[in-house]
């Protein structure tokens, strides 16, 4: 890889886009490359971390194996973006493995080069903040959605058991055939009023249940119910 | 006879003939252990996952012994 073509990989990446030519130049002198074979890690999770990388071409997929022995999928990354750097940055071991999906090519940059950039060309740092509270904002809309996605499930769940159990039949759909009332699935699932209320109304308005506060609750389309039942 | 298959309910249909179920699970469809299984039809199954219902129907007419035919024809 010539200078101006790991000049035109930095330049894409998230951690120096709109950075002054002289900056991104210096980062493209400063870079190693390296190739991953389709299958291979760049690291493994638990090692030290000593070096900044950022993906020039190919696919990584970020593995993270939990402490009960599972292996879970965090993210795939792709061109531009920067792999191993919060490790680094916090002084903590690489908390995933990133494998190869394709043949891969990374720049590399060690941890003291990366600070000898960060010194000589302190915007660079700014832009590193900045993309660390990105993921920060995008861990916490990914939090809110695992808490709100459990709830949904389990609400979810239990229309579906009472349904299972005394349901019927009728021209619309599945009726529970007796009023139940929010303040029960609430207290059954564990919620307040107000999220079952929300809850509902959205699953109402989505055509996946019919019933007015008064009336008997009907499934209308029990396939996606039992989707977000199930939904992961 | 496929007619008949469309409008009978999975659930109903799994518990006379077992032979059935992995007709369902070849397709990928969640019938086979699903709560709603009980209440919903095989043509209203087969429209979820986008398949032909005549066509899921006739799988399902194949895999069902002779006995089971003998049963949905009387």
């Amino acid at each position: 890889m010539d200078k101006s073509a790991r000049i035109a990989v930095v330049e894409r990446a998230k951690l120096f886009a709109g950075l002054p030519d002289d900056t991104v130049a210096a980062a493209a002198d400063g870079a190693q490359v390296r190739v991953i074979d389709k299958g291979e890690a760049v690291f493994r999770q638990g090692d030290d971390a000593t070096h900044h990388f950022i993906v020039a071409w190919g696919r990584l997929r970020l593995d993270q194996t939990t402490p009960d022995g599972k292996n879970i999928v965090l993210r795939f990354m792709g061109p531009g973006d920067l792999v191993g750097s919060v490790a680094v940055w916090r002084n903590v071991p690489y908390p995933a493995t990133p494998l190869a999906v394709d043949e891969t090519r990374l720049l590399v940059w060690s941890e003291a080069r990366m600070m000898e950039l960060m010194q000589a060309h302190p915007p660079l740092a700014m832009k590193a903040m900045n993309m660390m509270g990105g993921r920060i904002e995008e861990l916490q809309e990914r939090l809110q959605q695992v808490a709100t996605q459990q709830v949904e499930r389990r609400i979810a769940a239990t229309i579906l058991k009472i349904a299972n159990q005394s349901g019927r039949k009728v021209e619309t759909g599945v009726e529970i055939p007796f009023a139940l009332s929010r303040q029960d699935l609430a207290e059954m699932t564990g919620t307040t009023l107000h999220t079952v209320s929300r809850t509902l109304s959205g699953w109402i308005d989505e055509g996946i249940l019919e019933g007015r506060r008064s009336s008997h609750l009907v499934i209308c389309r029990p396939h996606r119910l039992v989707e977000i039942a199930e939904q992961a | 006879m496929t007619d008949r298959i469309e409008s009978m309910v999975v659930g109903e249909l799994m518990t006379q003939w077992p032979g059935a179920v992995p007709v369902f699970i070849r397709h990928r469809m969640a019938c086979p252990g699903c709560v709603m299984a009980p209440f919903m039809t095989v043509r209203e199954a087969a429209h979820e996952y986008g398949l032909d219902p005549e066509a899921l129907a006739s799988e399902l007419v194949a895999a069902i012994s002779d006995d089971a035919k003998k049963t949905v024809q009387a």
